[in-house]
C-alpha cells in the first residue's frame, strides 16, 4: 500500500528505518556476502529468445552454470496459464491490484505480452536505434528493466511478469529445478514409485536428521490438559 | 419438477447432498437430488483419482496428477476483495480467499479439523447467545465424529519409530515446537483429514498425490453412488419462489446454456460468498410474507475467523530444517495461550508461492551484514546506489540464503464478525469490506503477533511481515457468515436448521449461516452442524421431516 504515496526507494528506506529502531540482540548467521563478478557468471542466450518477453523472463530469472533460469523452468508455460494475475494477487506474490488493471491483464499471454514486446521494444530503440530488447546487450536490458519497476505505469505488468518468473523458479509450474537449485529434494521418483518427503533427512546413505525418532520434549509449567482434550481438541 | 436440488458442493453442500440422497433412495426410489456447483470438476469426474486415471501410483497407493500447476489452482479458487478499501492505504480491508469447484474448499484446504472450542458456542452480543442453544460442542460430538470418521481425520506422530515417514509431522512442526518451548509453551499434533498423504506438500496447489481428503473421495462420493447428479460450471444468478417451490436460474459457463430449474426443496450451499451473494440478487424476487431478509441482516455480520498470518525467518541454526516445501501444510499447532488470549497458533508450510508473498523485498540485502532479515537494519544499496533490486540474478542469490529459513505461520482466533459480503455496484459479484476492527479483536491479535514474534527471536530468527498493520488489510481463508442463523427473524437470515424464516423448504447449509468465528479452523463445524440438519430433517425431528416435505 506504502507504494500509492511513495516511490518504492521511499518505502524501502522507510521500512528499513523502521527496523532499525526494532533491531534485537540475535544470534549472529555467518556474514552476508554477494558472490563476486557476478555479471561474468551470467549465461546470454540471446540469439535463443523467442521474442522481447523471452528475453524479459531471462533478465528477471538469469540462468546461471548452478542455477536454472527462465527457460529451465518453464516460465513461459506459467506465463500462459489463464487467470495468472488473479491468481498472483490470490496468492499474495503481487498487491492487490485495481479491478480496472486486472481485467486489462486477463489476456496475459496473448494481447499483453503483444503490447509489453512493442513497449521494450520501443525502449530498446531509445537506446540502440532499431535494435529490439531482446537483441540488447544485458547490461542495457537491466536498465530498461530498472526504469520499469519505477515507472508507476509499467509497475503491475512487470510485477506480474517477475510473479510469472519465480512462481516458476519456486515450484509452481511442472519443473522443480528451482527448487532443488535451492536445496531441496526432487518432486518424487516415478521410477521407484516414491514420493520424495525429504524427512528424514539423509547425507550418503545415513540419517542426518536431529529430529529421527525424537519428540519434541515437553514445556515446563505449560499445563495443556487446560487447553485440549484427550483427543486433541480445544477444550 | 425435482425434489432438492443443491446449490454448491462443499462442506456443507456435500453433507447435505450425501445425506438427503440416501434418504430419498429409502422412501422415493428414482427421486434424484441435482447438485449444481459453480466451479469445475477438477477430477475429470472420477471424483476419487485413487480408483482411476493413467497417472503412477507411488508407494502410498495414490496416483499422480498434474495437480499442482498453477492451472489448476487457477480453476479452484477465487478471491474476493473491497474494491475500495484494498487501495486506499491505511483503510481497514478484506480479502477473502475461497474454493471454486466441486468439493467447494476442501480443494484448497489443508484438512486442518478441529472442533470449535465451548467458548465458541457460547459467545454473546447485546446480552444474547450468537448460536441458537441446540448448537454446543457437546451437542455436536456425534455429528463431529460421524464427519471425523467419513474425512478420515488422524493425529500425526512425531517420533518414526513405529509409523511410515508420512504420517509424521514436517520437520517445520519440530522447529516450531522448540520456539513454542522456548517461550514457555508447547507445540501438539493437529487433527488433519488424510489418507497416507505422501507427505509430498503442495496441498494448496493440488496433491500431485492424493492424500488430502477431499470431499470428492467421501460425502460427495456417497452422494453419487447414492443416484445424485452433478452438474459442474453451473453458475446460479438467481432463485425465486414459485406455488410449489423454488425456480434456480443461471447458465452453464462451458456452453453459455440457460438452466433453469424448479425444485420442491432448494439448499443454498455456495459458502459464505457465494451463498450470500446469490442471496442478495435474488432478495428482489422474495416479496410480502417471502421477504428473504427483513431485518436488513443479509451479507452482514461477517467473520475472517480471526485469520492473522505473518512471515519470518529463523536462525542458521534451523537451515533447512523449516522445510517449507514439503509435507503436510499444516500439522501442529500450538493451543496454550487459548484459554487465555482465545487464539491459536499454527505453522504452515511456505507454499512456494507464499515464499514471496508479496515481498520479495523480504529477501533484500541488510545494510547489516550481521542482520537475521530485513527488519534488522536498512536496506543495502545496490552498485547503481539503488536498493537491491528484489530480481534478477543477485535476488535469486539471496533466495538461496534466506529462502531454506522462511517460516509462515499465523493465528485464528476469536473475531467480533466485523466484515460484510455486498454486491458489486453493477450487481455481477460479490465483495467483502472489514471498516473496522473492534477493540476485543484488536486485543487478541496484537497478544498474537507479539507471541510469533517471540517465537521467530526465540529461534535466532525474526519475524518480517505484520500485513494487517502495514497494509490495513485482513486475509481470511475462512470467511464466516453473511447470512447467520439465529432462533428468530430479528437476528438471522435463517433459522436453526438453515431453513429461512419466510420460505419453507429453502435452506443454506453452509459457512453462510455460522453465526461467529470458530477459533479453529471451521470446515469440520460447518460439516457437523450439516450432519445435525441432515439427521434432523431427515428423523423430523424439530422440524417437518424429508418424507413430509416431499409427498
Amino acid at each position: 500500500m506504502a507504494a500509492a504515496f511513495f516511490s518504492r526507494r521511499e518505502a524501502l528506506w522507510l521500512l528499513g528505518l523502521a527496523g532499525a529502531g526494532c533491531g534485537r540482540g540475535v544470534v549472529a548467521p555467518k556474514p552476508f556476502t554477494l558472490p563476486q563478478q557476478v555479471p561474468s557468471k551470467v549465461v546470454e542466450p540471446a540469439s535463443l529468445y523467442g521474442d522481447s518477453v523471452d528475453a524479459l523472463f531471462d533478465v528477471l530469472l538469469p540462468a546461471e552454470p548452478q542455477s536454472p533460469g527462465a527457460r529451465e523452468v518453464k516460465v513461459d508455460a506459467v506465463f500462459r496459464v489463464e487467470g495468472l494475475v488473479r491468481l498472483a494477487i490470490a496468492q499474495g506474490l503481487i498487491a492487490p491490484l485495481a479491478e480496472a488493471v486486472v481485467s486489462g491483464l486477463d489476456d496475459l499471454s496473448r494481447t499483453t505480452r503483444t503490447a509489453l514486446n512493442r513497449d521494450l521494444d520501443v525502449l530498446a530503440s531509445l537506446e540502440v536505434p532499431l535494435t529490439p530488447f531482446s537483441q540488447l546487450p544485458r547490461d542495457l536490458q537491466i536498465t530498461i528493466v530498472s526504469r520499469g519497476f519505477d515507472d508507476p505505469v509499467r509497475r503491475p505488468t512487470l510485477l506480474v511478469v517477475r510473479a510469472a518468473c519465480f512462481l516458476a523458479y519456486l515450484g509452481g509450474g511442472d519443473s522443480d529445478l528451482g527448487l532443488q537449485a535451492l536445496g531441496y529434494p526432487a518432486f518424487e521418483h516415478l521410477e521407484d514409485k516414491l514420493a520424495v518427503s525429504g524427512y528424514p533427512r539423509m547425507t550418503n546413505g545415513q540419517v542426518d536428521d536431529y529430529t529421527f525418532n525424537q519428540a519434541p520434549a515437553p514445556t515446563l509449567g505449560d499445563d495443556l490438559t487446560l487447553a485440549i482434550d484427550a483427543d486433541g481438541d480445544l477444550w | 419438477m425435482r425434489d432438492v436440488i443443491v446449490i454448491g458442493s462443499g462442506f456443507g453442500g456435500a453433507v447435505m447432498a450425501a445425506r438427503l440422497s440416501a434418504a430419498l433412495a429409502t422412501f422415493k426410489p428414482g427421486s434424484q437430488v441435482l447438485v449444481l456447483e459453480k466451479g469445475p470438476d477438477s477430477t475429470g469426474g472420477q471424483f476419487d483419482p485413487r480408483s482411476a486415471g493413467d497417472g503412477a501410483v507411488n508407494a502410498q497407493g495414490n496416483r499422480f496428477r498434474h495437480s499442482l500447476s498453477p492451472q489448476y489452482l487457477s480453476t479452484i479458487a477465487q478471491l474476493h476483495t473491497d474494491p475500495v478499501g484494498a487501495h486506499a492505504p491505511g483503510t481497514p480491508s478484506m480479502t477473502v480467499i475461497s474454493g471454486s469447484s466441486v468439493g467447494g474448499g476442501s480443494q484448497v484446504y489443508d484438512g486442518v479439523s478441529l472442533r470449535a472450542p465451548t467458548v465458541a458456542f457460547e459467545q454473546t452480543r447485546e446480552g444474547r447467545r450468537l448460536w441458537p442453544t441446540v448448537y454446543s460442542r457437546a451437542t455436536l460430538a456425534p455429528y463431529y465424529s460421524l464427519v471425523e470418521k467419513r474425512l478420515n481425520v488422524v493425529k500425526p506422530e512425531w517420533t518414526d519409530a513405529t509409523v511410515p515417514h508420512w504420517q509424521l509431522m514436517t520437520k517445520r512442526d519440530f522447529v516450531f515446537a522448540e520456539g513454542c518451548r522456548r517461550i514457555g509453551a508447547t507445540a501438539v499434533g493437529l487433527k488433519i483429514a488424510d489418507k497416507n498423504d505422501a507427505n509430498e506438500g503442495w496441498w494448496n496447489e493440488g496433491q500431485r498425490f492424493e492424500g488430502r481428503q477431499s470431499l470428492t473421495k467421501n460425502y460427495l462420493l456417497d452422494a453419487k453412488q447414492s443416484g445424485a447428479e452433478f452438474r459442474a460450471g453451473c453458475t446460479i444468478e438467481s432463485i425465486e419462489p414459485t406455488r410449489d417451490g423454488y425456480v434456480v436460474r443461471g447458465h452453464d459457463s462451458r456452453t453459455s446454456a440457460v438452466i433453469e430449474e424448479e425444485c420442491r426443496l432448494l439448499i443454498v450451499a455456495g459458502g459464505s460468498l457465494g451463498s450470500t451473494g446469490l442471496l442478495l440478487k435474488s432478495k428482489e424476487r422474495f416479496t410480502g410474507s417471502r421477504d428473504l431478509d427483513p431485518h436488513r441482516l443479509l451479507g452482514k455480520h461477517v467473520s475472517g475467523n480471526g485469520d492473522y498470518g505473518v512471515t519470518g525467518v529463523v536462525g542458521p541454526r534451523y537451515e533447512r530444517d523449516v522445510e517449507g516445501f514439503k509435507g503436510k501444510p499444516m500439522s501442529s499447532f500450538c493451543p496454550s495461550f487459548f484459554r487465555e488470549h482465545q487464539f491459536i497458533l499454527i505453522p504452515f508450510y511456505a507454499a512456494p508461492l507464499y515464499l514471496a508473498l508479496g515481498q520479495f523485498s523480504t529477501l533484500l540485502t541488510p545494510k547489516n551484514p550481521l542482520a537475521v532479515g530485513r527488519r534488522s537494519t536498512e536496506v543495502a544499496n545496490g552498485p547503481d546506489g539503488k536498493p537491491e533490486r528484489d530480481w534478477g540474478l543477485a535476488y535469486k542469490q539471496r533466495l538461496s540464503q534466506f529462502g531454506s529459513r522462511v517460516l509462515t505461520m499465523g493465528c485464528l482466533a476469536l473475531d467480533e464478525c466485523e466484515g460484510e459480503i455486498r454486491l458489486s455496484a453493477n450487481e455481477q459479484s460479490t465483495e467483502v469490506s472489514w471498516r473496522e476492527t473492534a477493540a476485543s479483536t484488536e486485543k487478541r491479535w496484537s497478544a498474537a503477533v507479539t507471541t510469533m514474534r517471540r517465537i521467530y527471536e526465540a529461534l535466532g530468527g525474526e519475524m518480517y511481515l505484520d500485513g494487517y498493520r502495514k497494509e490495513g488489510t485482513v486475509h481470511t481463508a475462512h470467511p464466516l457468515g453473511g447470512a447467520r442463523m439465529a432462533v428468530d427473524a430479528q437476528w438471522g437470515v435463517v433459522d436453526q436448521n438453515g431453513e429461512s424464516f419466510g420460505n419453507p423448504n429453502l435452506f443454506v447449509v453452509d459457512s453462510a449461516m455460522i453465526p461467529s468465528a470458530l477459533g479453529a479452523n471451521p470446515s469440520l463445524t460447518i460439516a457437523a452442524v450439516a450432519e445435525s440438519i441432515a439427521d434432523r430433517l431427515v428423523r423430523g425431528v424439530g422440524m417437518k421431516s424429508l418424507r413430509d416435505r416431499l409427498p
